[in-house]
């Protein structure tokens, strides 16, 4: 039986190879064009500022908290180069990495680029409806804390070759990237939403292949063995293997990740480790003002993550989020005492004249302000600012 | 001590619940050591915290050694009883040889040796992310550890209200948060391990999400030996179920209920497949429990109890008499969808926010789910390819299967109905509620497809040599 098995799948995956390598190949761009290569020296400074030498630019993220290094590709005809590489030469270890382009006669568009071991970037654009036609513009932008700073050391735009396509698949397949807030969620089996095929098809495809190379064998030997669905399990349990192979890879590293960055910590300093570490230290200081006297603690803001995760470091503290609902609610609902942490919200404005916070529909509500004097102003710069109800 | 105490609470989370199951479940049942312990520990996972509610609502609070008490009596009590009825261990040759069974040689030993060291590396790998991560995952800290936070500071369970009763309301002692109807198993369990330490811990307190992947494992190995499955096959379906990484990630960013709902169901289908086919009183009786458990999970948990109805009618009334019943119950639920006020509430949601219409743009994210992205491995071409070949091929599946194909039929059409016909098509289209969902019946598809494969093997196994 381990003869028929092991044989179909040779035989499969050969044929699945083949398949895979005529699909690429058919795909690929006709014009002949050679790659694209820019040192650090060739990008300019779109967001942010520029703190290295001309020739080895570093830049330094904006207050917003955001940097942009352009690629000078005007006119270039996007489609010909669907695999683009960057190697930065530094990068924080909490910093986001963004693809952000326009074709001619196109909006701007933008993908997440995580990166792998070693900061290199690989993606793929061949999936890119919008990675067509004359560039406008391509630039790399990266978003983390204000003031941090990043560098590139080369960037490339390759045009497709078989092997190209075939090198960046299997590294979208075997890289990996962080846990972040859609892993719960969903699991492509990539690295990126950009990779030109997905996993599971093509493991099934090669099960589908491997099962048809055992059934026609079947029929073709005159000695052959009755069909035997123990096979088929045997063949199916290969191919589950392999697919789950990967995933346990990837499982592993982002264990080995967090091992990195929490292994260390005891656990109130874990959140130091976390995206959510200013927030945490904010709400703190929050649960400590508002905590000791039974007071209701209502949060606004226009970001959902933000104003959840606030409220949620809050509690025990009675606190009050909506989700979808920046605003705060109607006067009548708040009392005395009764705190609000105002995060980004542009439709709370403090009148310190009247001392008053005006609020959206020109509601009025008498408040003093609490986290204003003495208070972290990195903190209220980033989140917002407290006021008690008078 | 803090260490002590929380092993104990780990201990008290699995011991007591096995010993009484060891009771119930014959020494002669294939799998009976898997079996207590896998159903042990969901069991506890239910029971310490209803053991804690009940000592609330007795005016006793929150508190540690409230449910130790009553757990280790019922421990010390079922570990007597054991004692009593012959020791505790199985009649079982099968059994009583397993721990060498698995290191049998060949292909076969090698195979199975491979899938227990993948499954041991996980479940390693999943312990360390859980011991190591701070509280994670979005809905986590919207509305499952929001009240685990305030219910372990207050030493009490104190209501949660919706956001508008709760402006109204005016009262310190009073909390809101995005989801205050939500059952509450999943913060208590939080606060159990909570109270064990004696201080608010984001990470150590996930550890029943672990317990909870180990006794889905445990009971689905356990079960399928019952249904007859060779230790080798058996293994290889435990490490199937183990490896799906939708699954996975639930354990890893612990802090959601779905993982706790799929245990309950896969635990209430794979007995109460069992049961259909025995008839034995405590494969009903699991069944019947876990069933109830849904409740007490999430929401939801009520259409996966009512997809039993089906089910059972199939089981009682074999034959197109009980398939006739089951069209007159859709039609009557179609009838009554049809004619019942707007504003009548269906699990939490009036009819009205359901928003009933056919959603095209969800249908492609849905199958791009379930078939080409990685959250169930191959799972759902198993289970579109190997359960009608099994219905075409084997006579003993179609005398078999019925009953449990109509319970899952039944929760997969209402889990298409929630992401194709409601407004929660949003949790489809955008990936953010549709596997998590689905998480509820994986499992217990797994099963279905290890069944399916078992009646195709017998099948082909039963025939002579060179009769295709």
């Amino acid at each position: 039986m381990s003869k028929h098995l092991l044989g179909s799948i040779l035989v499969g995956a050969t044929a699945l190879l083949l398949i895979l390598a005529a699909g690429i190949y058919l795909t690929l761009p006709s014009s002949d064009v050679g790659s694209l290569n820019f040192e650090a020296g060739d990008l300019t400074v779109e967001i942010g500022k520029g703190v290295g030498t001309a020739k080895a630019p570093v830049v330094e993220l904006d207050e917003n908290g955001r940097a942009a290094l352009a690629i000078p590709v005007s006119g270039t005809v996007l489609e010909d180069y669907p695999v683009l590489d960057l190697q930065f030469s530094s990068l924080p270890a909490d910093a986001s990495v963004y693809l952000v382009w326009q074709a001619e006669g196109r909006s701007m568009t933008h993908v997440s680029a995580p990166r792998s071991p070693g900061n290199r970037v690989s993606l793929s654009m061949s999936g890119q409806e919008s990675w067509q036609g004359g560039a406008r513009s391509v630039a790399i932008l990266v978003a983390g804390q204000p003031g941090a700073s990043w560098s590139v050391a080369w960037v490339t735009l390759k045009p497709g070759s078989l092997s190209t396509q075939l090198g960046v698949l299997l590294q979208e397949w075997l890289s990996f990237s962080p846990w972040d807030q859609r892993s719960i969620n969903v699991n492509t089996g990539t690295r990126t939403p950009l990779a030109l095929l997905l996993p599971v098809p093509v493991v099934f495809l090669l099960l589908t292949l491997s099962v048809a190379v055992y059934v026609v064998r079947g029929w073709m030997g005159s000695r052959a063995p009755s069909f035997q669905w123990r096979v088929v399990g045997g063949i199916a349990l290969a191919c589950w293997l392999g697919i789950d192979l990967m995933w346990q890879a990837r499982l592993a590293w982002r264990v080995s990740d967090s091992v990195q960055r929490f292994g260390a910590l005891d656990q109130k300093e874990k959140y130091h480790a976390t995206d959510d570490a200013q927030l945490v230290a904010f709400a703190r200081k929050v649960s400590a003002l508002a905590g000791p006297s039974d007071s209701r603690v209502f949060v606004t803001s226009e970001n959902d993550y933000l104003g959840m995760r606030l409220a949620y470091h809050i509690y025990p503290v009675n606190a009050y989020w909506r989700r979808r609902n920046a605003t705060l609610p109607i006067e009548g609902s708040v009392q005395p005492g009764d705190y609000l942490v105002v995060l980004d919200d542009p439709l709370a404005i403090y009148d310190p004249t009247e001392r008053m916070l005006v609020l959206a529909g020109e509601d009025r509500l008498p408040v003093s302000p609490v986290l204003d004097e003495n208070a972290d102003e990195s903190l209220i710069a980033e989140f917002g600012r407290l006021y008690q109800v008078r | 001590m803090e260490a002590v105490r929380f092993v104990y609470a780990l201990l008290l989370l699995c011991l007591p619940w096995s010993l009484c199951l060891m009771l119930l479940v014959p020494k002669s049942v294939p799998g009976r050591c898997a079996l207590v312990v896998g159903y042990g520990m969901l069991c506890g996972l239910l029971g310490i915290p209803l053991l804690m509610r009940a000592f609330d609502a007795l005016g006793f609070g929150l508190s540690y050694f409230g449910p130790v008490l009553i757990a280790s009596l019922v421990m010390v009590l079922a570990a007597v009883l054991n004692q009593v009825r012959g020791g505790f261990s199985n009649n079982n040759t099968d059994e009583r040889t397993a721990p060498w069974g698995f290191f049998a040689g060949g292909w076969v030993g090698f195979l199975q040796l491979l899938c227990i060291a993948l499954i041991a590396l996980r479940l390693l790998n999943l312990t360390v992310e859980v011991v190591l991560q701070p509280l994670f995952p979005w809905d986590a800290t919207m509305h499952w550890a929001t009240k685990a936070r305030v219910w372990f500071a207050a030493g009490e369970i104190l209501p949660f209200v919706e956001n508008q009763q709760w402006l109204q309301l005016k009262d310190a002692q009073i909390f809101t948060d995005r989801h205050p109807a939500y059952p509450i198993t999943i913060p208590l369990l939080q606060v159990w391990m909570n109270l064990a330490l004696d201080s608010w811990h984001s990470s150590l307190m996930n550890l029943p999400w672990v317990l909870c992947y180990l006794s889905l494992g445990l009971m689905c190995y356990g079960q399928l030996r019952c249904a007859g499955a060779k230790q080798f096959s058996a293994v290889v379906f435990t490490y199937m179920l183990m490896s799906l990484p939708g699954l996975n990630s639930q354990v890893a960013l612990a802090g959601y209920a779905d993982i706790f709902l799929g245990a309950c169901f896969a635990g209430a289908v794979m007995a109460f497949y069992n049961w259909s086919v025995t008839r034995q009183h405590w494969q009903g009786l699991l069944a019947l429990v876990f069933a109830l458990g849904c409740l007490l999970m999430k929401n939801e948990g009520l259409f996966w109890l009512l997809s039993f109805v089906p089910g059972l009618i199939v089981v009682l009334w074999p034959g197109r008499r009980g398939y006739w019943l089951i069209a007159g119950l859709v039609v009557l639920c179609l009838v009554l969808l049809w004619v019942f006020p707007r504003d009548f509430q269906v699990a939490g949601h009036t009819l009205a926010q359901l928003k009933l219409h056919f959603i095209p743009r969800a249908v492609l994210p849905m199958l791009a789910s379930l078939f080409t992205h990685d959250n169930w491995h191959l799972l759902f071409y198993g289970v579109l390819l190997l359960v009608p070949a099994s219905m075409v091929v084997s006579q003993e599946a179609r005398k078999r299967l019925p009953g449990l194909i109509v319970v899952l039929g039944a929760a997969l059409t209402l889990y298409a109905t929630l992401f194709l016909f409601t407004r929660f098509s949003y949790g489809a289209v955008h990936y953010t509620a549709i596997n998590r969902i689905g998480l509820h019946l994986t499992p217990a598809l797994l099963f279905l497809v290890a069944l399916s494969w078992l009646y195709l093997d017998k099948n082909s196994a039963s025939r002579p040599p060179g009769n295709p």
